[in-house]
């Protein structure tokens, strides 16, 4: 993706240290009404990146602009342009969804109470139960409803599928492709759950151990990478690095190239070239090599 | 700011049901015992100005309003003033309730010790906001439990200090023991109370004064320690 793009959310060389992890040189841009998809491992360092967009940590180097401002400096007014779905939603147990509701609007002047009770109906959400009394996928709908309902230009979501049921995350792929539509907003979606992106996402970034693997568009990235199966025998042949992941198994291999036209180009026919999933993407580069 | 106020209001009403009746009780019965009152107030006090932070911390919510437009600085801020005005709610009616039982029991205004009266709530203000202006630095950096125990280690040292050194002075200076000679230790008593209370005005001006100033600095710390921090 270009570096030059001026983007609702732009990461350069950003760095986090904490003992035994840091998050290291991170950059990606999120451009302006399209959605980006965050994954990783657990643990790779996508929540720190969130928290660290909101201004909830301290950055130890690198810059974030988030609809042009420095959330290190302007929290505030960045997080009140910003929707967001922590990964756990907390709010008052012993309080209703309509008090909870009630008492976040007071934070945000554009706050529509129309589109909240929109989204409360179209989230089947029972406004009069208390939260402690929800399930996870229902304290995840709420906290999506709050964070869809002040005119967000930017929404964060830390892990919004995760716990919810396949119906559910249906509709809410739906609710953030809409909200795209009239291209009033940007969306930076993590997840672990790649299908999730292939639907919805137009962008796409790897990060693992901290670090970035890729980021770009997702059809650039089904175009370039590409699941390669074989013999051994070829594999053999092959210098350690040319693939980017390997699975040997007793007669052959499965592996994953960053550049399928390459390995048509110079494999030919003695291997098959399939085109590889996000899924492949993300567990041949987590895991770099295996056997069976 | 007074959306956060409000939030820990609507956030603490349940503990409020349970506290404010019980607390009440407590105290309104406590008040035949003066000295036993002075500790029940405190105690009740401590629950109604604290209590919105034991509610956050249970409820795991710091994150949540942290999220919003807030800054850390009208975080803090909030958290000062819910404690000032629990704390003041708390004292304004134990001294409500004091003087009403009293007076219906015995006819007699300002209760039977100087204990019920405005001054002496005056200086339990001032003690519990010297606590809250120990407690809230170590609440912001460390959280509402490791905080509590590192100002417990703090108070009891105090204690123990000030008590001990206290004994030492009054030994050296040949003032009787309160264990050895409890009536010797009453007469010294009586006998500082009748030098303060001349200066009784000018003294609790000193002692608010000396709360407003350490909550200042403990505001202003608290503020620095919050915006370094990690959520």
């Amino acid at each position: 993706m270009s570096q030059e793009t001026n983007g609702a959310l732009e990461v350069r060389d950003l760095c986090k240290r904490y003992p035994g992890f840091a998050l290291a040189d991170v950059s990606f841009t999120v451009p302006s009404g399209y959605i980006m998809g965050l994954i990783g491992p657990n643990g790779a360092g996508k929540t720190t990146t969130l928290k660290l967009i909101l201004g909830l940590l301290h950055r130890d180097g690198g810059m974030i602009r988030a609809l042009g401002l420095d959330p290190a400096t302007d929290g505030a007014q960045v997080r009140s342009r910003i929707g967001f779905v922590h990964d756990e939603p907390r709010f008052y147990r012993s309080l209703t969804l309509a008090q909870n509701a009630a008492l976040v609007a007071r934070f945000y002047p554009t706050w529509d109470a129309d589109v909240f009770r929109h989204h409360a109906d179209a989230f089947d959400l029972p406004l009069a139960k208390r939260f402690g009394q929800l399930s996870h996928g229902n304290k995840t709908k709420f906290a999506l409803a709050l964070a869809l309902s002040h005119g967000a230009e930017l929404v964060v979501l830390d892990e919004p599928t995760s716990g919810l049921d396949p119906v559910f995350r249906r509709d809410l792929l739906d609710t953030l492709t809409e909200l795209l539509q009239d291209e009033r907003a940007s969306i930076l979606f993590s997840t672990h759950i790649t299908s999730d992106l292939e639907r919805i996402a137009d962008y796409i970034t790897l990060i693992q151990d901290g670090r970035i693997i890729f980021s770009d568009s997702k059809d650039e990235i089904l175009q370039r990478w590409a699941l390669v199966k074989g013999g051994l025998d070829v594999l053999d042949l092959l210098p350690p690095d040319y693939f980017r992941g390997i699975h040997r198994g007793a007669h052959g291999f499965e592996a994953l190239t960053d550049d399928a036209a390459a390995a048509r180009r110079q494999l030919g026919d003695s291997v098959v070239i399939e085109v590889a999933t996000l899924d492949d993407v993300v567990l041949y580069t987590t895991v770099s090599e295996s056997d069976d | 700011m007074i959306d956060l106020v409000w939030k820990d209001f609507v956030a603490a009403r349940r503990l409020l049901w349970l506290v404010i009746p019980l607390g009440g009780v407590q105290v309104a019965v406590m008040s035949f015992i003066p000295p036993i009152y002075v500790t029940a107030v405190l105690i009740f006090s401590a629950l109604l100005g604290f209590g919105s932070i034991w509610v956050e911390e249970y409820q795991g919510t710091e994150l949540l309003w942290n999220s919003l437009p807030v800054t850390r600085g009208q975080f803090v801020a909030a958290r000062y003033l819910t404690t000032l005005i629990g704390m003041v709610a708390g004292l304004a009616l134990s001294l409500t309730l004091a003087q009403a039982v009293t007076r219906m029991a015995s006819g007699v205004a300002d209760g039977p010790a100087a204990f019920l009266g405005f001054p002496a709530h005056v200086v339990m203000f001032a003690f519990l906001v010297l606590a809250a202006a120990i407690y809230l630095p170590l609440y912001f950096r460390f959280g509402a439990g490791r905080g509590l125990m590192f100002f417990l280690a703090i108070a009891m040292a105090v204690v123990v200090i000030v008590s001990l050194v206290t004994q030492q002075v009054l030994a050296a200076k040949g003032y009787p023991s309160p264990v050895a000679d409890p009536e010797a230790w009453r007469t010294l008593m009586m006998r500082m109370v009748e030098r303060v209370e001349p200066r009784l005005g000018q003294l609790l001006s000193l002692v608010i004064g000396a709360a407003a100033l350490a909550t200042g600095v403990s505001m202003l710390i608290s503020r620095r320690v919050y915006q370094a921090r990690d959520l």
